[in-house]
């Protein structure tokens, strides 16, 4: 389960960085689907099977309302200014942290001071990694939406990092204190939705050309 | 399940009429003023004793949610009739709906967290669709609103996500342990990122450069539930959290404090101020927004039980007082096409009725001594900062006098060129042509009603109950 849960986490980096990185708006989509179906089954324990469809649905749902604005040719070509090596080392360097975060917050709680004859456990046991794997896939995935977001190309990536940017903040949050419930799944579903809905209304009225508008 | 059915018809009718709006605007202003009617009736069913479980988080009803609902839902049913009859945007119904369902939600909402995403997914409606309707010219102001608004409800999510878990600096109390140093440090940092959040969605100075190059671009009808109402309820749900978490270390946050109270004082202050300066009449209606917000901040200032109530009680009468003067601005707009204070100068001449409106409004936007919204904003000031800022913040009460009183004065004076005012306000036939052409007079009628309900929520005539958000969840570790 160790295992499996750390490679989920790593799939949806992976499809964050190719969201961001992307030269082609088709491959950035497909990398946010990656990113957003993968983001609820980095849990330990998994939520309701109810829920993942839910986020499933709403992760292709999402991408799906984004498909008209890429197909329109509102996404610029080229990828992240800061090209996909640095968008990896950065991911990287996020994860790193956010596991380095997890593992000392799990295994000493603020507060809390430890007998001298209790050892922590280690950064990749079991009860550690259910934490950390989830939170240094949301910090490398935050990390990676930032430019996005701050910073846009055109409206198309200013839509993927702010879908990025709520997926990573879910997956902070599984990593800090466990699946969120099944409300708050359907309220984040909701958030997913309305954010690519209302980047692809926006994107209809942008002026073509006018793209860097967005920043 | 009377909260899952109002919200519920809120959105499936927010969801048509957005749909609808794109091909048919008419048939789309008709599905959601019916919509409106729905909910605001659907809404007076909700009771304090329906609770819905969704595992280990609830759905439950309150006299806060109920008040809200059905205020702000007939509410939005006025300003939809003012716009169809006036600019004719028909972009308020859709956006007023979509935001009254996730507001119901996320006050109704035992989770913080839940009610945070909510109104994410809510206020994005709120400026994505007016803005889509507005056209082209307007994208630019409509990406920087839609980023902000996702920002803020989910840095708000964040924040609870961190500070409430076991990891987080409020974790401590689960584990049996004292809050040491570095975990005040964390429990402050924390109060500061939540009203950095309230103050992005809310508009607050600093912040304020998107939600006024909104309010100018946006229809004003439609500037209540993208701002108002929208700003309102993040406002309540996040001051509920942070009473109920962050409340207890409240001694030891001084300086956090303190910060978050220069940036109230400077918000109210300063947005009185640019709303009495700017001659646009949506710009009036935008900082007189901000300013209130101002009051709002106060309560994270305070981190007192004590709040809750008269948080509530303000924010549903600031919220409706504003959502009436926005119905004015869209009212003077619609019918004399004018948008500058110089350039409407005798616009209370040729319509009474809505000067009668304006006046209403001013009356509810300063409260009269002893009721419901007077009381709360003083008691919300006396919790939060002591003399003589105390009096300072008191005295700034009166500012709508200055703002909205400039407005009326322009009404009654006369151009010196015109003889009665420039071209559009000279040419308007005036109320007394109600007979011939009630299209004209009808939307100054609504602004008087929206006016109204105003000056009634304002004197307490609809409870707000304990006035906050159940937060069981963030309660707990503190």
């Amino acid at each position: 389960m160790t295992a499996a849960l750390a490679g989920i986490a790593a799939v949806a980096v992976l499809g964050a960085v190719a969201a961001v990185s992307a030269r082609e708006a088709r491959i950035a989509l497909t990398g946010l689907v990656i990113a957003l179906v993968a983001a609820p089954f980095v849990a330990d324990p998994l939520p309701d099977v109810r829920v993942l469809a839910l986020r499933v649905v709403g992760a292709v749902l999402s991408a799906q309302l984004l498909w008209p604005a890429v197909r329109g040719g509102m996404a610029t070509e080229g990828g992240s200014e800061l090209g996909w090596r640095a968008e990896v080392a950065l991911a990287i360097g996020a994860a790193v942290c956010g596991w380095a975060i997890a593992t000392t917050l799990s295994a000493v709680p603020p507060g809390v001071d430890l007998p001298a004859d209790v050892v922590p456990p280690g950064p990749f046991d079991q009860a550690v990694v259910r934490f950390a794997a989830p939170a240094a896939a949301g910090l490398a995935i935050l990390a990676l939406a930032a430019t996005p977001v701050l910073v846009p190309k055109d409206p198309v990536r200013l839509g993927l990092g702010l879908l990025l940017l709520i997926d990573g903040v879910t997956l902070l949050q599984v990593g800090l204190g466990g699946a969120a419930e099944p409300l708050e799944q359907l309220a984040i579903v909701a958030a997913l939705v309305a954010v690519a809905a209302g980047v692809a209304a926006l994107a209809r009225i942008t002026p073509s050309g006018e793209e860097e508008q967005v920043r | 399940m009377t909260l899952a059915i109002t919200a519920g018809v809120a959105l499936a009718a927010g969801v048509a009429a957005a749909f609808l709006r794109v091909r048919a605007p008419r048939p789309a202003t008709i599905v959601g003023f019916f919509g409106l009617l729905a909910t605001a009736a659907a809404a007076a069913a909700i009771s304090p004793d329906d609770i819905l479980p969704f595992g280990s988080v609830r759905l439950e009803g309150s006299e806060l949610v109920r008040a809200v609902a059905m205020v702000w839902a007939a509410s939005g049913a006025g300003l939809v009739v003012i716009d169809a009859l006036g600019r004719g945007s028909h972009a308020v119904a859709a956006p007023a709906l979509l935001g009254i369902g996730a507001t119901v939600l996320a006050l109704g909402a035992t989770d913080g967290e839940a009610s945070f995403a909510f109104l994410a997914a809510g206020g994005v409606a709120t400026v994505v669709l007016p803005a889509a309707a507005a056209g082209r010219s307007r994208a630019a102001v409509a990406w920087r609103a839609l980023r902000t608004v996702v920002i803020a409800g989910f840095l708000g999510l964040g924040v609870i996500a961190w500070e409430s878990s076991p990891a987080g600096p409020l974790g401590a109390g689960a584990f049996g342990g004292a809050v040491d140093p570095a975990g005040t440090a964390g429990i402050g940092l924390g109060l500061i990122a939540v009203v950095a959040a309230v103050a992005l969605r809310t508009g607050a100075i600093p912040t304020h450069v998107w939600a006024a190059r909104l309010v100018e671009a946006i229809p004003s009808a439609a500037v209540p539930a993208a701002l108002a109402w929208g700003g309102a309820a993040f406002a309540l749900v996040a001051a509920s959290w942070a009473v109920a978490a962050l409340g207890p270390e409240a001694s030891g946050l001084g300086v956090e404090r303190g910060f978050v109270a220069v940036i109230a004082g400077a918000t109210l202050l300063l947005g009185s101020a640019a709303a009495f300066l700017h001659d646009d009449i949506e710009h009036v209606v935008g900082y007189s927004i901000v300013a209130d917000a101002g009051i709002v901040l106060l309560a994270f200032v305070a981190l007192d039980p004590a709040v809750q109530r008269p948080l509530g009680a303000w924010v549903l009468a600031y919220a409706t007082v504003k959502t009436a003067l926005a119905g004015w601005a869209a009212a003077v707009r619609g019918r004399f096409g004018l948008r500058r204070v110089p350039d409407l100068r005798g616009w209370a001449r040729r319509s009474p009725l809505l000067a009668v409106g304006l006046l209403l409004i001013i009356v509810g936007a300063v409260g009269i001594p002893g009721s419901a919204a007077a009381n709360a904003r003083a008691r919300l000031v006396t919790l939060a900062v002591d003399p003589p800022f105390e009096a300072l913040l008191l005295a700034a009460a009166v500012a709508p006098i200055a703002v909205l009183g400039r407005l009326l004065v322009a009404g009654w004076r006369t151009s010196p060129s015109a003889g009665g005012g420039i071209d559009g306000v000279a040419a308007d036939p005036g109320d007394r042509v109600w007979r011939a052409q009630p299209r004209l007079v009808a939307p100054a009628l609504l602004v008087i009603a929206l006016a109204g309900l105003g000056v009634a929520v304002s004197l307490g005539a609809i409870p707000v109950g304990g006035g906050g958000v159940p937060q069981p969840a963030a309660a707990a570790p503190g």
